[in-house]
């Protein structure tokens, strides 16, 4: 009991936050790097390959379980994405819904959030499954198979940068529920 | 650890209820696209937020401290500087091909003089479903749908929807963009589109004549939608296949200037009013004849 009391008290200023604290910074995160996605970005001629950041959220958020709040964020960013995109409006809503369904899926069996590589896997898996669709959409779109090399950049780099922003979007337990995780 | 209270156990259907909810609606907006007429009901929504997102201009404070803005102020002198010059080499080039076609046929009419607007590219898209860039410039400041755009390197795009302030470029790289181009030695003409490999692909190509690799291939203004003589690209082989390495990719897709289509309009739909009227004296005079010899 002292010992759990000692590491309650150990605990980091975002340790002690709650989930609907952690919900907004992540989601702040995503509006960042989404926001910043969208003017031209280039290294010395070189086109940098930017990451959809609203599967970091779809990815992290679900290692909580299926949650209302999460849910409505990534239904919000998916239809900025669309709109950002030019893409029909709700396909890139379905995707980040099809990630975080995916990633919630499979982390009700496996302990995610204590074991980093596992929480990886898993965005890994969901983030699949996400690409994957967005693929068969933009396909089914222009009525021939889309060039799948891109899609497979961005899924890198988007997976790759999620592993240092992961803790970000790890919310301990649902919006709105008592008690620690 | 968590503890998962008598009203979370309960309310964990009404999650899965919610997602699939969400998904059907998304599903639902997805399918309810593919009908055309709808689809054009989310235009002013997606027209709205591209003035929203052009319209911000303003300079960062860690510029202005560092005196990178004067800098930058500078740069972008030059930088406007070279985009003339450049535009005045792609005028060169279009003029000696014009000018050896006016040698060839007399009495051809000339161009009218461009206008046109240069904006700056505040949002590009290079996402699967589609390759648009967004400029800064809109209806109020002259562009018209249908305006071409062009960089230092060469043809950039079609103006594809318009708004106030701000205008959606559909690239020559998106799959779905077809330009009519000819050789600029070879004068063999295609249709250009954007490819699957990053590099431009060609269609409707002669069978018998072929492109000259790594000459220059320009807009042929067929068709109406692009005027004549502007750099798109440079030939390919590949081996069968010939592919075009954009010119648009040899500039800074910075800035672009969106110029007038120069459609040409159909006598039918543009009649000379003294012709009309010789028309109308020869029609009646060619009636009172016939009812002479009757």
């Amino acid at each position: 009991m002292a010992g759990s009391s000692r590491s309650v008290m150990r605990k980091s200023a975002w340790g002690r936050t709650d989930p609907n604290t952690r919900l907004l910074a992540g989601a702040a995160l995503i509006a960042l790097v989404g926001l910043s996605g969208l003017t031209p970005k280039s290294i010395f001629g070189l086109e940098l390959i930017w990451p959809y950041a609203a599967l970091w959220g779809a990815a992290g958020w679900a290692s909580a379980g299926l949650s209302m709040r999460p849910m409505l964020l990534l239904c919000l960013f998916g239809l900025a994405q669309d709109m950002s995109f030019v893409s029909p409006i709700g396909s890139f809503m379905l995707v980040n819904l099809a990630t975080y369904g995916a990633a919630a899926l499979v982390s009700e069996t496996l302990d995610v959030e204590a074991d980093p590589i596992k929480a990886v896997l898993v965005a890994a898996f969901a983030m699949g499954v996400g690409f994957g669709l967005m693929w068969i959409m933009a396909s089914a779109k222009a009525d021939h198979a889309v060039s799948l090399f891109p899609i497979l950049l961005t899924f890198v780099v988007t997976l790759v940068l999620f592993v240092p922003v992961a803790p970000l979007f790890r919310l301990g337990r649902r919006p709105g529920e008592r008690g620690y995780r | 650890m968590s503890r998962q209270t008598g009203s979370g156990r309960q309310s964990r259907p009404m999650r899965t209820l919610g997602y699939g909810i969400f998904v059907a609606c998304g599903l639902g907006l997805v399918l309810i696209q593919s009908a055309p007429s709808i689809d054009r009901w989310f235009n002013p929504a997606r027209t709205a937020a591209s003035d929203q997102l052009a319209s911000g201009d303003g300079v960062g404070w860690l510029p202005r401290i560092t005196g990178q803005t004067v800098r930058n102020d500078r740069i972008k002198e030059l930088e406007a500087e070279i985009r003339d010059l450049e535009r005045w080499r792609a005028a060169a080039i279009s003029m000696a091909e014009r000018m050896e076609a006016y040698e060839t046929i007399l009495n051809l009419q000339g161009e009218p003089p461009v206008r046109g607007v240069t904006a700056r590219i505040v949002a590009e898209s290079d996402g699967p479903f589609s390759q648009t860039l967004l400029a800064n410039a809109g209806q109020v400041h002259g562009v018209e749908p249908g305006f071409v755009a062009v960089n230092e390197g060469g043809l950039v795009g079609r103006v594809i929807q318009l708004g106030a302030r701000s205008s959606r470029v559909l690239e020559v790289t998106d799959f779905n963009s077809r330009v009519p181009i000819m050789g600029e030695q070879s004068g063999v003409r295609a249709i250009m589109y954007g490819g699957r490999n990053g590099r431009g692909a060609l269609e409707d190509l002669p069978e018998e004549d072929q492109f000259i690799d790594g000459e220059r291939l320009l807009t042929s203004g067929e068709g109406g939608a692009f005027p004549r003589g502007i750099m798109a690209g440079f030939a390919a082989a590949r081996g069968e296949d010939w592919q075009v390495d954009f010119a648009m990719k040899r500039g800074r897709v910075g800035y672009v200037r969106l110029i007038p289509e120069r459609a040409i309009p159909r006598p039918e739909d543009d009649p000379a009013e003294a012709l009309v009227a010789d028309s109308n004296i020869l029609s009646e005079a060619g009636a009172g004849t016939r009812r002479a010899g009757q």
